[in-house]
């Protein structure tokens, strides 16, 4: 045995073994890369649902100057409540998702709209974890 | 003694021949599921690259302000003749709003990214 060097059955489980090895590797990167592809996926999403309430937020503004320009003030427009805290002063937010929506602040002034502030905004109460489990001595 | 000698050998042979044979059948099908993961790395990184082009356009296209069009192999805004992903910026002008499509397109004209942005034609502030 020592004289041949490597021993019959060796080649075998060299090849066992870096097979093993290179599948466990393959099947890491190709679940690595599926979990890429579904994080994209999911910004992909994301970023289509802000700019479609963003949009949507936009044409209400539009269709809200265009009413007050014919003296009208609705307190609906496209599904979207608007809520008039005085001074020609309005709110309304369109729905992102069922986490975010814009809340969007505007005023009118000389038949103009003004962009008081366009933010997004979360519609899930925020709950603190407050009950971690700590080691306190 | 020489005789058992020869067949150790040739069964050793044997042995490592049809490990190879074997190596090499796994290696083929571990080599096109690396290369799969590759593929699939790379899509996703080129959509998420490409959507942060498009919402850059975007927010630039809601300040007034050009974006950057043409990008090179690591995304990095450049030149046109070094760019290998370009956006193009279709505008629809309608009353009160202005509707603009961003496309983000590789170097073979394929579609990666879309995005639809609407900006107030009027706007006080």
């Amino acid at each position: 045995m020592n004289r041949r060097g490597i021993g019959i059955g060796s080649a075998s489980l060299i090849l066992i073994f870096s097979v093993l090895c290179l599948t466990v590797f393959s099947l890491l990167t190709l679940s690595m890369a599926n979990r890429e592809k579904e994080l994209s996926e999911k910004l992909e999403s994301s970023v289509e649902n802000y700019y479609a309430a963003d949009s949507a937020a936009v044409e209400i503004a539009a269709e809200f100057l265009a009413n007050s320009k014919n003296g009208k003030i609705p307190s609906e427009l496209n599904g979207a409540i608007i809520s008039s805290n005085g001074e020609c002063r309005f709110n309304y937010s369109c729905t992102i998702d069922d986490r975010r929506s814009i809340a969007v602040k505007f005023e009118i002034k000389d038949g103009k709209i003004n962009i008081l502030s366009w933010q997004e905004t979360n519609i899930e109460e925020w709950l603190p974890n407050d009950n971690i489990n700590v080691w306190k001595g | 003694m020489r005789k058992r000698i020869d067949s150790g050998h040739g069964l050793m042979l044997f042995e490592l021949l049809i490990a190879i044979g074997f190596f090499a059948v796994f290696a083929t099908i571990i080599l096109r599921l690396f290369i799969s993961a590759q593929q699939i790395s790379l899509q996703s990184n080129n959509l998420s690259r490409a959507i942060m082009a498009a919402e850059n356009a975007a927010e630039c296209v809601k300040a007034g302000t050009e974006p950057a069009v043409f990008y090179n192999e690591d995304w990095v805004p450049s030149e046109q003749n070094e760019s290998a992903y370009r956006l193009t910026l279709e505008t629809v002008p309608e009353e009160g709003v202005s509707t603009t499509i961003i496309t983000v397109k590789d170097k073979a004209d394929t579609e990666i990214f879309s995005l639809t942005v609407k900006t107030l034609q009027e706007a006080g502030a």
